[in-house]
């Protein structure tokens, strides 16, 4: 018996008994219980008076009309706040062109919840308790709560770079569950895309530095794994650099580490897969003392500016807009952005949240295809099991339930020159790797 | 030998901004007593200005040049916040308890970042100014040039631009702060006033315009410094205070009182960090979270090595005080419960009857939190201790009941268990039992400290277990941490969030009864000893550290159960749904509503977690009874600033309230009732008999009080005292211990309020004159035991009342001892030759009047007849002198008129001639009558 369908079924017990309760407390008899809604909103039919039948007869159409469907999403504005925008004209370009089985897509914007989980769960609480929305697209944050979805019964579509994404039915990730609570499955892309930037050359050493905590240390066996699976030979793997919130006043010392790492010399790569203070930090302090490549974790334009970053290499999990000659599909979420802001007079930074943003609400728009006319979550649901989803050269082929549990193994690998990202490795895709 | 350099020298970059930071915090705390938790804040706020003048025209800023916008940053907005932040808010925390001086300046912390951040949104969202946003950038601009130019100068060291600008500045102003100190008479004023607070008010020193210069001094240090490093960090609030919160170790090194070693504990703590992350032992840097610790382990390490050498502490909880009157007094036992039985009954119906599911759901996540807040009332309301590590202890209990619930058991047990899973509430017990344990493994260390540093060592505690105990992923089941399934007894499911708001209900009630009885019994009444006299409850054969570590394990134990229930209204539990800091601002809202109450608890909690919905409601809702109000003035109200915000200011404004919201409230309720009851008749005071002492009234009369009436708190010292004092007479008053000889000093200084009564000086009103205007006009007072500053120069303390050179050159040339030792600190030398600076000022620069309170006291007979050919000089001279001593048989051949003061009255007055030894003695034993 799943947790959702005993809850059910006490609902109206418990609810009984406590307002009777409540009733004996206060010695009145006039109180009346207001009980047309119940936690999942526009719910019809119900398990509880027909549990025993086998047969999925709950049907879940809170924010479904027939002419409209109502989403929301939840971002962490300090670091993914192009998402809105993103997800916003992938959805007006569906709109213009009629929407999906007939229905348009009511997007009532993101909420902020600054990649604090309380927050999130509040902020999906009024989305979905009081906006009603039927899914929460998109979904990019790193604070994601995992129980109120499943609870609720609400699909989420987004990036899924956090756990709530992993072994969650209702959680959609863009490129799967990306980050593996217990930091043991990830891809080999990365080692893979950096032997082919290299000709396949790996007869070279690489230093792997991450952040010091339980995420990091998984993080930077995974990206071990990856390169040794490559062919490159690992000299140094640490996860040494304090997180955010704390500060680093000076980074001398890891520096000193990365840079007698390969038997007291410098190793010739080096992998930064640290917060974004921390990649500045550390960028600033390997430019004058390092010759050698350097391998960053975030792709976004306000950050090669600084010299320091010049000749760094950048993988990312789909094509940035650097391949918009090559790829249509980018092209046209280029063209979608655009048209976006000539209509509401804002510039919009292409970044990688802009993009996560457009692909999710591009994920979601599919699988509403698939469900049909007739749309319920629970057929949603039911629609996504044996469904896949790719964007042909941009994002990897995700199946489903499979990639509720792993990663989706491709990345594309951009070069800063002269301030600006070009084009060097165009979306590889390799296999899922296990650590134990 | 390379790596070594590399590593000082790069750890003296980033300990020079631990320095200006610690310096800031030094001089703020020395001169006000109070330890900004804010500095890093009033960094932000200056780094956000200059971000905001800087940034060129084409990204939205003021396209003002560095000079430019550095000026008005560092040199116009800092000193004036600085001034502000002083007037309406230090001058009031000054003289509040511990809990409430901590809580005002984490108001500040939370308010300011959020007004900044506020005021660029809403100048963006309403009327499209197009600001630019600190999201906007990775590398804000500093006072350096931009691109900055990077140098390798040794090894792997790599030096820029901005770090020498960070590098520059802190000798900028360590040598600004030098000359101030050192060389300028504010600085002087300031280390007097450092070194003896009352004295220096006798000695007309403005403590007032002192503790403004030194608000003003430390944000504009706080400013130079939050410029200097903004492109060094991120332009991010949290950042800057966390930043601030590593350099604590720093201000501690100094003793949190010397501004040099305060700059050396900068530079040491950074060195000292990076000679860690450079040497430490695989051991040690292979344990997640080591180096992430380092700041905070020095904190600690240095706290309670500190806290070793210190001789002059007190093992005491926070300043001595007093509950305060409970507005609740003389009213039925069934009217003090009355607002709780209200109180439930109308959440009860609104969750039940009105509240839809998103409202209920808060409600119910209010009430958890209110067990957690209930934790407070144990250990800050009960036990005067500043606990800043109960979110530490929330997550312990939330770990704890999680892993429980979530672990399959080989055994079942009934009731306890359901098919060899843990039933919740056992898990909540158990969760409770573990915080306790933690929370009594966090007391032992740091108990002995004490008042701020206790604090300190349980924020340093704090983060250390987030940094190194939730990280494991064992303990915290990876990063998507531990579900919690609401509990379910028989047919009730507390899943369903009406019935769980009941549950809740029925927890807060017991808990809140069980801190009752707690206040009732043999510990509660042994804290209470313990927090009105430490010695007072020892000596009564009361162990302080055992009612100290009783409370804090309790309290620690609430929190943790409060844990679980916050685990299962808010499930998963993580390591971040109570991060340390979060527990600065649950103390915070705490205190606001009253940390001393239950229901300030429980209140604060819900407000706490329903005001952001609220407020959002405002903006949004229409239909509702404010919809009236602009549109656009709503939307204001739409911004996750606003709380923090309100939050905040609410703290700064309520935090000298030590009851809170809700006594504020209480009172006012009281002041109903008193005015509705018939007015009692006034009861009369004892009339203010005794007998005028001093010489009748004449034109000579230089010093004239009348039926003056004065005391500390509601005890009344002084009944009613007539004095008169002639210009170029010695008024002798004697007095038994406890007389109320040394209290009349501190009123004729101004130290001390009048409550009824005048003083008159030739005949001109003081009374309400502050203690230095009255200084300045003439009333000097030396007080009991010195008056002297012993951490100033012979020098500085004659420069203090002589600012003119003649004036010392003058005294050094009456008194060659003072002559010889001018650079010598006052507080090493003799006690004879310390009366003798203390009366060679007045000496020089005459007074009208002189008070000396008991200046032989403990004085060679020798130095004593000193002494009092000094005073006989200056009554020759036309001075007026009240010369106060237990003894009078020394003083008598001085006076000209002698008084007895007994138990807060003038008992008998004389001429001198007419008395004798013996009279006196009579007096003193109340063998003769008035």
């Amino acid at each position: 018996m799943t947790r959702r369908t005993r809850h059910r079924r006490h609902l109206m017990l418990s609810r009984l008994l406590v307002v009777g309760l409540l009733l004996a407390l206060l010695g009145a008899a006039c109180a009346v219980e207001d009980d047309d809604e119940d936690a999942t909103g526009g719910t019809s039919g119900g398990s509880s008076e027909s549990s025993g039948a086998e047969e999925p007869t709950t049907r879940t159409t809170r924010g479904v009309t027939d002419d409209a469907v109502k989403v929301g999403g939840i971002i962490a504005a300090a670091n993914f706040t192009g998402a809105e925008v993103g997800a916003q004209a992938r959805f007006d370009r569906a709109n213009a062109e009629g929407g999906v089985n007939g229905r348009t897509i009511e997007f009532v914007g993101v909420e902020d919840d600054g990649n604090d989980a309380a927050a999130d769960l509040a902020a999906m609480e009024r989305l979905v308790q009081q906006e009603e929305v039927f899914a929460l697209v998109p979904n990019v944050t790193s604070g994601t709560n995992a129980d109120f979805p499943q609870e609720a019964n609400v699909p989420l579509f987004g990036w899924g770079i956090n756990p709530a994404f992993c072994g969650n039915p209702v959680a959609f990730g863009i490129t799967g569950c990306v980050t593996d609570p217990n930091s043991t499955r990830g891809s080999n892309a990365s080692g893979k895309v950096l032997a082919a930037h290299f000709d396949g050359n790996t007869d070279q050493t690489v230093a792997i530095i991450t952040d010091d905590n339980d995420s990091g240390r998984g993080g930077v066996r995974l990206i071990q794994g990856s390169m040794e699976d490559a062919g490159f030979d690992v000299v140094y793997a640490e996860a040494a650099i304090p997180p955010p919130p704390t500060t680093v006043g000076d980074y001398t010392p890891f520096v000193n580490d990365l840079l007698t790492s390969d038997a007291g010399g410098p190793p010739d790569i080096i992998i930064l897969q640290v917060s974004v203070g921390a990649v500045v930090g550390l960028s600033n302090a390997l430019q004058p003392v390092f010759d050698g490549f350097v391998m960053g974790p975030f792709y976004d334009p306000r950050l090669v500016a600084n010299p320091a970053f010049e000749g760094q290499g950048v993988y990312t999990q789909f094509l940035p807009y650097e391949y918009a000659d090559e790829n249509e599909h980018v092209a046209r979420m280029i063209a979608d952005i655009e048209a976006y802001d000539a209509a509401n007079g804002t510039d919009t930074v292409l970044s990688l949240a802009t993009a996560a943003g457009y692909w999710s609400a591009d994920m979601f728009l599919a699988l509403l295809e698939e469900t049909g006319e007739d749309l319920t979550v629970e057929r949603l649901l039911a629609a996504s099991d044996g469904w896949s989803w790719e964007v042909p050269g941009v994002i990897g082929t995700s199946t489903w339930p499979a990639n509720h549990d792993e990663v989706v193994p491709c990345a594309a690998l951009v070069l800063v020159e002269d301030g600006a990202y070009v084009k060097d490795q165009p979306l590889t895709c390799g296999e899922v790797i296990t650590l134990e | 030998m390379s790596q070594f350099i590399s590593l000082v020298i790069g750890g003296a970059v980033a300990g020079s901004i631990y320095a200006i930071m610690a310096a800031g915090l030094v001089l703020t705390y020395q001169t006000s007593g109070i330890f900004n938790f804010a500095h890093g804040a009033v960094a932000f706020s200056a780094a956000f200005l200059f971000f905001q003048l800087n940034q060129p025209e084409a990204a939205g800023g003021q396209g003002l040049p560095i000079a430019v916008a550095a000026v008005l940053t560092i040199l116009v907005y800092a000193p004036l916040l600085g001034w502000v932040l002083d007037r309406l808010m230090m001058r009031n925390l000054a003289n509040a308890p511990e809990a409430q001086r901590i809580v005002g300046t984490v108001g500040l912390l939370i308010a300011l970042p959020a007004l900044c951040l506020w005021v660029v949104e809403q100048a963006n969202e309403r009327f499209d100014r197009g600001l630019p946003t600190n999201e906007q950038v990775f590398q804000p601009p500093g006072l350096g040039p931009t691109p900055r130019t990077t140098w390798n100068p040794v090894g792997t060291v790599t030096v820029d631009t901005n770090q020498l600008a960070v590098f520059a500045g802190v000798l900028v102003s360590a040598l600004v702060l030098w000359v101030v100190l050192r060389h300028t008479r504010v600085g002087l004023e300031t280390r007097a006033g450092v070194d003896r607070r009352g004295l220096a008010r006798l000695r007309g020193i403005d403590v007032e315009r002192m503790s403004s210069i030194s608000w003003m001094l430390s944000t504009t240090l706080a400013a130079l410094a939050g410029v200097l490093i903004a492109p060094l960090f991120q332009l991010d609030a949290l950042t800057y205070t966390l930043l601030v919160f590593a350099s604590f170790g720093a201000a501690v090194f100094g003793n949190l009182r010397s501004l040099p070693l305060a700059f050396a504990g900068g530079f040491a703590v950074g060195i000292g960090q990076n000679l860690i992350q450079g040497y430490a032992p695989d051991l040690l840097t292979d344990i997640a979270g080591f180096r992430t610790a380092v700041a905070f382990l020095l904190l600690l390490a240095l706290l309670v090595v500190k806290a070793g050498t210190r001789r002059d502490r007190a093992t005491g909880t926070v300043a001595e005080e007093r509950p305060p009157p409970d507005h609740r007094a003389g009213l039925p036992r069934w009217r003090r419960w009355l607002p709780w039985v209200v109180a439930i009954a109308g959440l009860t119906v609104y969750v039940q009857v009105v509240a839809d599911d998103f409202w209920a759901g808060l409600v119910v996540r209010g009430l958890a939190l209110g067990i957690v807040f209930l934790s407070f009332v144990v250990v800050t309301g009960m036990g005067g201790m500043v606990s800043l590590a109960q979110a530490a202890f929330v997550t312990a209990g939330g770990f704890t009941a999680g892993w429980l619930v979530n672990h399959q058991w080989p055994l079942t047990v009934p009731v306890l268990m359901n098919n060899g899973r843990m039933a919740f509430l056992t898990a909540a017990v158990l969760g409770a039992v573990v915080a306790a344990a933690v929370g009594l493994l966090v007391a032992l260390p740091s108990l002995r400290l004490g008042g701020l540093a206790l604090a300190l060592a349980t924020l340093a505690i704090a983060f250390l277990a987030d940094q190194l105990v939730f990280q494991v992923d064992s303990i915290r089941n990876g990063s998507s941490g531990w579900s919690v399934d609401a509990p379910s007894i028989g047919p009730v499911d507390f899943a369903d969030d009406r019935a769980m708001a009941m549950l809740l209900l029925g927890v807060l009630l017991l808990t809140t009864w069980g801190i009752h009885n707690l206040q009732h019994s043999a510990t509660g009444r042994a804290m209470l000893a313990v927090r009105s006299s430490e010695a007072g409850a020892r000596s009564s054969g009361i162990s302080p550290t055992r009612a100290k570590l009783a409370l804090f394990g309790l309290s620690a134990a609430v929190a943790g159960f409060g844990g679980a229930f916050v685990a299962a209204v808010s499930s998963p539990f993580t390591n971040v749904t109570a991060p340390a800091f979060l527990g600065l601002i649950w103390l915070t809202v705490m205190v606001t509503f009253g940390v001393r109450r239950p229901g300030g608890a429980v209140l604060g909690a819900l407000v706490f977690t329903l005001m952001p919905e609220v407020l959002e409601g405002v903006a949004s809702w229409q239909g509702a009874p404010w919809s009236w109000l602009p549109g656009e003035l709503r939307a204001a109200f739409d911004s996750e600033h606003v709380p923090s915000i309100l939050f905040g200011l609410a703290a700064i404004n309520l935090a000298r309230e030590p009851d809170g919201i809700l006594a504020l409230a209480g009172w006012r309720m009281r002041e109903r009732r008193a005015a509705r009851a018939v007015a009692p008749p006034a009861e009369e005071g004892p009339a203010p008999a005794g007998v005028p002492a001093g010489a009748p009234v004449g034109d000579r009369t230089a010093l004239r009080v009348d039926g003056l009436r004065a005391g500390h708190g509601e005890v009344e010292i002084l009944h009613g005292i007539d004095l008169r004092l002639d210009a170029g007479s010695v008024l002798l008053l004697v007095g038994p211990n406890g007389a109320g000889k040394s209290t009349l000093a501190d009123v004729l200084g101004g130290l001390l309020e009048v409550r009824e009564g005048t003083i008159r000086l030739d005949g001109e009103d003081v009374t309400g004159l502050a203690p230095h205007r009255r200084a300045r006009a003439g009333i000097v007072v030396a007080p009991e035991a010195r008056g002297i500053f012993p951490g100033l120069t012979v020098h500085e303390n004659l420069e203090i009342w002589l600012p003119e050179a003649t004036d010392r050159a003058d005294v050094y040339a009456r008194f060659a001892v003072l002559d010889d030792r001018q650079h010598q600190l006052a507080g090493q030398m003799s006690g004879g030759e310390q009366q003798l600076l203390t009366l060679a000022s007045p000496l020089q620069r005459r007074p009208r009047v002189l008070v000396a309170d008991e200046p032989t006291l403990g004085l060679a007979p020798l130095a004593a007849e000193r002494v009092h050919e000094t005073i006989a000089e200056l009554r020759a001279a036309g001075c007026a002198v009240l010369l106060v001593e237990e003894q009078a048989q020394r003083a008598l051949h001085l006076a000209d008129w002698v008084a007895v003061l007994d138990r807060g009255r003038v008992v008998w007055s004389g001429p001198a001639q007419e008395t004798d030894a013996g009279r006196i003695a009579d007096h003193y034993f109340g063998a003769a009558g008035t």
